[in-house]
Parts: structure tokens; C-alpha cells; sequence
């Protein structure tokens, strides 16, 4: 029947209004055969995970470029967990400093991909970061 | 209805669509209970798998949530009327569940669903689930899964399911099959009072929506929908679509847009004649056959007497009713069959799968055929899920019959002008006729189902060499090794007896597949060995159960923890081996006859 298809919700979180980057993403990932749920700008760390759990998504993608990445992301892998659904990859992406890279990492954000990624990449990232979890999810 | 079904008992009138694995019976109860992670999953298995057992389950279900479908052309505010709505149902306590559809790209598959974009006030609300679903390579402004998913919606104790279809041009009425309410947005501007009167969306219309009513010409607009509304319908207690104006952003006329909604629904409960029948979601019955017309007059289904139940399977899951018909055995033997509706210009699909009684079922269905053509039908398909004599189709020893070809010569001679039939013994079969064949298969389903009880260490295996390739296809599917039984058949007896194993199955699970099982000769002498070769757990998949004696016995005895087949062919109560799953195809052959009636792709559902 159909394939199973990999579903991404792409959200931004925080107050800055500039979606152009997440559009583009959102795109890219629709070219390359996924589903993306696109859930627009200003979104709190709650919705974003209320969305993720309805969707039933299999990656999470948030993109900031407000500076309020420190706050807002660990909070979103936090409320995840709290909901039941900590198996959710989540990628993240807008301006973001180096130095914030291990942190956000250590708090649970799988991959930072900062600005001059191709499209390419990530896609296979996330392609390859599915695919396992899947592999791994398919017995009983 | 969604429990588990126990093998053992072999109880209840209907063994078919009860059956899912252990696991869904616990998710679905979990739906109902209210949680909304098990209910995301389900919505995700329905889409994975919109024919298999959890989506028929779903899709066969009455639901208590009034069903509402919003349509209209691409940017008449169809999310953002959806969002309003949300609001207004809240003001009264009323639970929302939401299905918004968008397309698919037909070339990479993959989408981009923007719908909560226009939405995102109402997340974190308890009393909403807002659900995006791509359309998936569906025309007709669904998903092939939206049946199912807002059963499932409806299953999770949602008062109202908002069903947002993509963009929808003039012949995208699907959602008002599965809607209790149609509601079709408009806005000013899009065409003048001609276009009002085509045939199409405006037809299936239980309430207009004058959306951005704060533009000039929505008055106009209003007014041409209320003439068109008082011409429509026949008869005084005839439903005359109700048009509300609305501003979805100012949220003015929404409420005015809810309460005709209402009426409509209210309405609906006091006419279910005219209606939904036998609780099928299928809203417009009358409207839907003549929209729904395909290249050769209006669909019709009918059935012969060899699986009733199946037949009456398609037709629900296609919100159709039977053709009304008499077959009668006479004193002495010969077989009558009467229409007492007439045919005369329909697309009809006769079902009649030519299992055991073979001879019997074969002379009906000619008979039948006879019959249509001469009530004029524009076009006839023998739908036949089961294709008897398959196996005699070819000269494997001196004088014998090639029976299947003859089959098909009788088929196409008593005026079949197409053949549907599933999982032939062999794929050459379709050569014999000159007709078109449509050769479906249920691996899929079987698949779905093996699925979930795949364990690490399993092997998928093939019961003899000519089974090698359907197996493969299996294995592939459901991304497990493949081992293959080399079996010869002695010469002298008949019997099966089995020579060697390629492959391994020590310490292993394993899903043996088959087209049929017969007399379960093959199936047990399988199971019997790969057991002897250090197998655990053994499944038996076949398609058809045609379950001639002593079949029974036989599965009884063998070591097979499981048996998994279709309800292809009807299997009497006391034929039914214990440990038994039946899975139910009609969803599957409903889908096809649709297409076929509709002249789409039948390949686009098995993902050719």
C-alpha cells in the first residue's frame, strides 16, 4: 500500500516574524517525499508540541533567528518528553551561535544546522535518522 | 466492535472485520478512551494503510459526530471559516475534531500541509485535535484514508468533525459521501449566475457559504444562490440548501452559518430515507449516484449467491446499495435469475467469486451476465475474487483440459466486457481472456497484518517453487529473508511431499504465504516441516480460503499457532479452522470498482 511516509512539523517558536528560512526548508523536505505540517510563526513551546502529538510527526524542525533559542528549545524537547512522545527527532536552525551548539545538543536537540546548510544535507540527515528509528521500531 | 478477535471461540454472525491484532485492539481502545497520542497513531496507521484492517474497521463504523465538509475553490478562506467555526462550536461546549486535507505533489509525494497555520489559536485546547492529512496521490478532494480517519475521530467522542478538503475544482464531491453536511464556501467575484447552474460542487451543496462578505458583490452572489436554492429538490419536504454570508476573520455570520448546519443536520435525523441508509456516511445518496456517474452510466453493484457478505462489504464501503435480484434453483437444477430493478444504461458490477460450489457459482455468474446484457447494460464487470479452475492453466501431463482459458471463454462469451478478479493462481490467466483484467492483490493487506507480528528473527516462506515469486514480493514487502520449499508432487498419489529447504528457519518465526488453501495439504506439509527444521512460531497467509475437506482437520492438526486469509470466499462457521483472522477486502474491491466505474488508475492504490 502506501509507503510509510516521513512526516515533519516545522515551526517557529518566539516572537520574530521572518518565516523566509523555514519556508524554504518546509520545501526542500516536500521535494524530497515527506509530509510537512507547516505550523506558522509565533508559536509557543506548548502548540508546538500539541501539534507535534496530533500530527504524530516523526521529526520536529524549529528555526529562530530572535536569539531566544536558549530558552525556547530545551523547553520544546522538555514538554515532548512530558508528552509521552521523547522519540520525536528534533532538528533546529536560524541564527544560532557555535558556542549555543553543545548545549542545545546536550538539552535534547539532535542536530543544529546553522545558516549555509544545504538543503541536501539535512534531508539526509533526517532520512537516515528515521530510517533507524523505524528499523528499531518494527519488531512486536 | 474493535476488540480483539478471539480465535477460539469462532462465535458471532460475522467473523469478517472484527479481527485486528492484539496491539490495535488495545490502541483503539485507547481512542476511545480519549488519548490523543494513541489517536495520532491510529490516524497515522489509517493513512499507511487506508484498505488495511484498522482502516476497514474505522471506515465501517456509524459514527455519533456530526460530519462536516467544508469545500470550495483553493482561497475561498476554507481554513480560516474552519478556525471560526472551531470558535463558535466552543462557545457551546461543543468538541471539534478537524481533518484538513491538502494535495500531494504527484511527482515526489510529498506535501506541505498548511492548514494550522490559520488554526493555531485553537491549539492547546482540550476540547480540539487538529488533524492534517495529504492527500496521497487521491483525486476527488480526499484522502483515500479520510473514510477511516473520521471514523476514527468519531470513535475518540468528538461532537462534530470538521472534514477541510484541498482546493476543489467542479468535480471534487467526494466529501459528500462521507459528510452528514456539505458546506460549500464561496466567494464574490469568481464567475457569473451560469456557472451557478453547472453541474458538480454546487450540487452536492447542503449550505452555501458567502465568505469575505465584506466585498462588494457578496450580496449579488447570495441572492443567485437562494434562486438557484428554491429551484432545487423535488418535493415539498425536499432539503433547499440554506446560504449564510460570513466574514471568517471578523467572525460576523458564523454563527448564522453553524445554526443552518445544524438545521441541515436536524433535518438529515427526520429524512433518513432520503439520506443515510443502514447508517452509511454517505450523505447525498441521490444527488452522489447522479454526480457520481462515471464513462458508462450510473454504478450499479449486484450480487450472486457465492458471498453475499463480501458483496454487501463493497457496498457499504462505497455507501451503495444492491441491486435487488432473484436467483433461483428450479426443481430441476436449472439456475433463474431476475433483475427487479432494471439495469438498462449502467456501469454494473456483478460480484461472484467461482469458489466451491464451482460449477454451480460459474453457471450463475454466465447467467447472470446473460441476464444484464439483456437488460441493456452500457457496461458489465464480473467481479470475481476468487477465479476457480485457475490452477488447470496449463497441459502438465498428456490429455488434459487447459480449463482456465475455457473459463474465460465462457466469461467474455456470455458478454463480460471486463474482468476484476484478485490474487490469480497465475498471472498469465490474464492473457486467456481478451477483455481487460484487472488482477488485484491482497498482499498488501496481508502485509499490514503481518506487520505487527513480525519479530526480529522471522522468515518469510515460500510452500513450493511456484509460489517463489509471490513470496519474494512478501518478503520484500514486509522487509524480512525469504525461504523457499522445494516440493515435488509424487506421480502416484497426488499427495505432496516435500524434498528440501532453501533458506534457513532454525530459530525462527515464520509467515508461510500461499495464493489459496485448498484441501491445507500444502499448507500443513509446510508448516509441518518447517517445524521439523527448528521453526517457533508458524503463520499461515493465503488469500483465498476455499477450504475444501478435510482443510479442517488438516489446520486443526498442523503446526500452525496462526491462520491469516480473506473473505475472498465466504467459509461456512463450521468450516472455520480454529486460530483464524480473517481479513476483510471489500474496502479494497470498493476502491477498485470506483475506480474502474470512474475510469482511474486502478495501479494508483497498490502504489504502481
Amino acid at each position: 500500500m502506501s509507503e510509510r511516509r516521513i512526516r515533519v512539523l516545522v515551526a517557529k517558536p518566539g516572537l520574530d516574524g521572518h518565516d523566509r528560512g523555514a519556508k524554504v526548508i518546509a520545501r526542500a523536505l516536500r521535494d524530497a517525499g515527506m509530509e510537512v505540517i507547516y505550523t506558522g510563526i509565533r508559536q509557543t513551546p506548548e502548540m508546538i508540541v500539541e501539534s507535534a502529538l496530533q500530527e504524530d510527526v516523526d521529526v520536529v524542525g524549529l528555526s529562530s533567528l530572535s536569539g531566544a533559542h536558549m530558552t525556547l528549545f530545551p523547553r520544546v524537547t522538555e514538554l515532548l518528553a512530558a508528552a509521552g512522545i521523547g522519540h520525536v527527532l528534533v532538528v533546529a536552525g536560524g541564527v544560532i551561535p557555535a558556542s549555543d551548539v553543545a548545549a542545545l545538543e546536550q538539552s535534547g536537540v539532535a542536530k543544529v544546522f546553522g545558516p549555509g546548510t544545504s538543503t541536501a544535507d539535512i534531508v539526509k540527515y533526517i532520512r537516515a535518522e528515521v530510517r533507524t528509528e523505524d528499523t528499531a521500531g518494527a519488531g512486536g | 466492535m474493535l476488540a480483539a478477535d478471539e480465535p477460539e471461540t469462532g462465535g458471532g454472525a460475522s467473523p469478517v472485520g472484527r479481527s485486528l491484532p492484539a496491539g490495535e485492539a488495545s490502541l483503539a481502545e485507547r481512542v476511545v478512551s480519549g488519548d490523543r497520542g494513541a489517536l495520532a497513531r491510529a490516524l497515522s496507521l489509517i493513512e499507511d494503510a487506508p484498505f488495511g484492517p484498522l482502516a476497514s474497521s474505522y471506515a465501517a463504523r456509524e459514527s455519533d459526530a456530526i460530519v462536516v465538509g467544508v469545500t470550495g475553490p483553493p482561497g475561498a478562506g476554507k481554513s480560516s471559516l474552519v478556525s471560526a467555526l472551531i470558535g463558535e462550536l466552543r462557545l457551546h461546549g461543543r468538541t471539534v475534531a478537524v481533518l484538513a486535507v491538502d494535495p500531494s505533489s504527484p511527482v515526489t509525494g510529498g506535501s506541505v500541509l498548511g492548514d494550522r497555520v490559520r488554526m493555531s489559536q485553537h491549539t492547546g485546547d482540550d476540547g480540539v485535535f487538529i488533524r492534517s492529512m495529504a492527500s496521497r496521490g487521491a483525486s476527488g478532494g480526499l484522502a483515500d484514508a479520510a473514510r477511516a480517519a473520521i471514523g476514527a475521530l468519531g470513535a475518540a467522542g468528538f461532537d462534530v468533525v470538521l472534514v477541510e478538503t484541498l482546493g476543489a475544482g467542479q468535480a471534487e464531491v467526494d466529501v459528500a459521501q462521507v459528510a452528514d453536511t456539505t458546506v460549500l464556501v464561496l466567494v464574490p467575484g469568481m464567475g457569473d449566475a451560469v456557472q451557478m447552474l453547472k453541474a458538480g460542487l454546487l450540487e452536492v451543496a447542503d449550505v452555501f457559504a458567502v465568505n469575505k462578505a465584506d466585498l462588494q458583490g457578496a450580496e449579488q452572489l447570495a441572492a443567485q444562490l437562494r434562486a438557484l436554492s428554491a429551484e432545487s429538490g423535488v418535493g415539498a419536504d425536499a432539503w433547499r440548501p440554506a446560504v449564510a454570508l460570513t466574514t471568517a476573520t471578523t467572525g460576523e455570520g458564523v454563527a448564522s452559518l453553524l445554526s443552518a448546519i445544524d438545521e441541515h443536520a436536524a433535518w438529515a435525523d427526520a429524512h433518513p430515507s432520503t439520506l443515510r441508509q443502514g447508517g452509511q456516511p454517505s450523505s447525498r445518496r441521490a444527488v452522489s449516484a447522479r454526480t457520481e456517474q462515471g464513462l458508462y452510466g450510473r454504478l450499479v453493484l449486484a450480487t450472486g449467491t457465492a458471498n453475499e457478505d463480501l458483496a454487501e462489504k463493497i457496498a457499504a464501503h462505497l455507501g451503495e446499495d444492491l441491486l435487488p435480484r432473484d436467483v433461483v434453483q428450479f426443481a430441476n437444477g436449472n439456475t433463474f435469475v431476475r433483475l427487479t430493478r432494471s439495469v438498462r444504461g449502467a456501469d454494473v458490477f456483478w460480484i461472484q467469486p467461482t469458489s466451491p460450489p464451482t460449477n454451480d457459482n460459474l453457471m450463475e455468474l454466465l447467467i447472470a451476465i446473460d441476464t444484464l446484457r439483456r437488460d441493456s447494460a452500457a457496461r458489465i464487470t464480473a467481479v470475481v475474487p476468487y477465479y476457480g479452475y485457475g490452477r488447470s492453466d496449463k497441459k502438465d501431463q498428456p490429455r488434459v483440459p487447459i480449463t482456465a482459458r475455457l473459463v474465460a471463454d465462457l466469461i467474455t462469451v456470455a458478454g463480460a466486457d471486463r474482468l476484476l478478479t484478485m490474487d490469480l493462481h497465475a498471472g498469465q490467466i490474464q492473457g486467456f481472456f481478451r477483455i481487460p483484467v484487472d488482477d488485484i492483490t491482497a498482499r498488501h493487506q496481508l502485509a499490514d497484518f503481518a506487520r505487527h507480528r513480525v519479530v526480529a528473527e522471522s522468515t518469510v516462506v515460500a510452500p513450493d517453487l511456484g509460489r517463489a515469486k509471490v513470496a519474494r514480493n512478501f518478503a520484500e514487502e514486509v522487509d524480512l529473508p525469504l525461504a523457499i520449499i522445494e516440493k515435488r508432487r509424487s506421480a502416484k498419489d497426488g499427495k505432496p511431499y516435500v524434498l528440501n529447504l532453501i533458506g534457513d528457519v532454525d530459530g525462527r518465526d515464520v509467515f508461510i504465504i500461499d495464493d489459496e488453501i485448498d484441501t491445507a495439504g500444502t499448507m500443513a506439509g509446510a508448516a509441518e516441516f518447517v517445524k521439523e527444521r527448528g521453526a517457533r512460531r508458524v503463520h499461515a497467509l493465503a488469500t483465498h480460503p476455499i477450504l475444501s475437506d478435510p482443510a479442517r482437520e488438516r489446520l486443526a492438526e498442523a503446526p500452525i499457532d496462526e491462520i491469516v486469509v480473506t473473505n475472498s470466499v465466504a467459509i461456512a462457521e463450521d468450516a472455520r479452522p480454529p486460530r483464524t483472522t480473517i481479513i476483510d477486502v471489500g474496502p479494497l474491491l470498493g476502491g477498485v470498482i470506483r475506480r474502474i466505474h470512474m475510469g482511474r488508475s486502478v495501479g494508483e492504490i497498490f502504489n504502481e
